[in-house]
């Protein structure tokens, strides 16, 4: 029998990532849908960044940016006691960086989309802009909402370049699969890759039809 | 009372409206597509701003330029009928009348009046043209506006329906008392409801 801790590696990176990413992309979300003043743009390519970069390239921003030498890295690792290179702190923050983007696009669109009419109904009606976004636009944009985190989820899951050079390729420890396949290979045990591509092909095909199948909206049906 | 003392400059085209009454009246704000007349409905509701205005409800000042008093749209009280009714779509009919009010005798007063009481658990994708305009509004009068804007509320629905329409709006005018302000591009629907047509040209 195989053993499955890349497997279980992989699934905690993901799920704490995908966590993280979900909260951060609806509130930076909320807080960036009303705005088009240049801060804002300047920001908003800074959050984009990652898709267009190689991971790589991040992986070594990363890298110098959390490196102990580094303030930020001396924080995480003397006064939050959280070392990040070459753990799983690293891992998970390497794969927000390069997810939270997808999460951030598909939910700033959702909350772009909405009718400002609408909005604007619910304003003369004297509705706090509050109680208009936890009413209207959040559950209006449930769907992209929702195809976000699945992005951000799958991207974390696929997530190799930046988390090898942030996190490495520690056996137990930070080997998430696709590391884990890659290495795998590389050491002529294709047989025991194969089985973690099968079980990565069949995950995705699992997270995908579980989302759509949540995804119809009752009020979204035409007859 | 009402009074609404308003001037815009929009495309080179001069805005103007100047009403000042003591009683509620039907108005209709008639002229040609593209003139700016839902501009004026929109700056009235706060939505916009105007170059100069003063409007004054039931004795409050919402907006006067010249003394910078610009309440802001939550403030105003102003009932606002979009072209397209702008229902929300993740509620039902009831949910989308008390979304800013508390059941009441008031809303179920407003359900029955409307003929919309049998509609109340359906969601707004399901409902026709009309039912969708008798449901926003209920919604408008939930929270017992001191004004009404309607925009264009006519020119979507086929002619059975709006007849009913119009006389529904004169209708809601006799029982409510609150005066009402639509824009409309047709001359019949403007003589036949408004006591009072101001025309843009």
């Amino acid at each position: 029998m195989q053993d499955m801790t890349p497997f279980w590696i992989s699934l905690k990176v993901a799920l704490i990532s995908t966590i993280i990413v979900t909260f951060m992309g609806i509130l930076i979300s909320k807080w960036l849908y009303k705005r088009h003043g240049i801060i804002a743009r300047i920001l908003e390519s800074v959050i984009v960044l990652p898709i267009v970069l190689p991971p790589t390239v991040m992986g070594f921003i990363l890298l110098i940016v959390f490196s102990p030498q580094s303030y930020v890295g001396a924080f995480f690792k003397d006064i939050l006691n959280m070392p990040v290179v070459f753990t799983l702190t690293g891992a998970v923050i390497a794969s927000v960086i390069v997810s939270f983007p997808l999460m951030y696009q598909h939910t700033v669109q959702g909350f772009r989309n909405i009718d400002h009419k609408m909005l604007n109904t619910a304003r003369t009606m004297g509705a706090s802009e509050n109680k208009i976004f936890f009413k209207l636009i959040f559950p209006l944009s449930k769907r992209p909402i929702l195809s976000g985190i699945m992005m951000s989820f799958a991207r974390a899951i696929g997530e190799f370049g930046a988390t090898l050079m942030v996190a490495g390729y520690i056996p137990n420890k930070t080997n998430t699969l696709p590391l884990e396949i890659y290495f795998l290979v590389e050491q002529g045990k294709e047989n025991q890759a194969w089985l973690w591509v099968i079980v990565l092909v069949a995950f995705a095909i699992t997270v995908i039809g579980t989302i759509n199948i949540l995804n119809k909206d009752r009020f979204r049906e035409v007859d | 009372m009402l009074k609404i003392h308003l001037n815009h400059l929009l495309k080179n085209q001069q805005l103007k409206i100047h009403i000042e009454d003591s009683e509620p009246k039907i108005y209709a704000i008639k002229g040609p597509s593209g003139i700016g007349k839902t501009t004026l409905l929109n700056m009235i509701a706060g939505l916009r701003k105007s170059n100069t205005a003063f409007i004054q409800l039931n004795g409050h000042v919402i907006c006067d330029t010249q003394q910078a008093i610009d309440v802001k749209i939550q403030k105003r009280n102003i009932g606002y009928l979009f072209q397209d009714y702008q229902l929300f779509p993740n509620m039902n009919v009831y949910q989308n009348i008390t979304f800013m009010a508390k059941p009441s005798q008031h809303i179920d007063r407003l359900l029955q009046q409307l003929n919309i009481e049998h509609l109340k658990t359906q969601y707004p994708l399901r409902l026709s043209g009309g039912e969708a305009q008798r449901v926003a509004l209920a919604r408008a009068l939930s929270t017992r506006p001191d004004l009404i804007l309607l925009d264009e509320p006519f020119s979507s629905l086929d002619d059975a329906t709006k007849a009913e329409s119009m006389q529904l709006v004169k209708h809601i005018f006799e029982q409510w008392q609150i005066p009402i302000i639509f824009v409309t591009h047709s001359n019949y629907e403007a003589t036949a409801l408004a006591h009072e047509v101001i025309n843009i040209k």
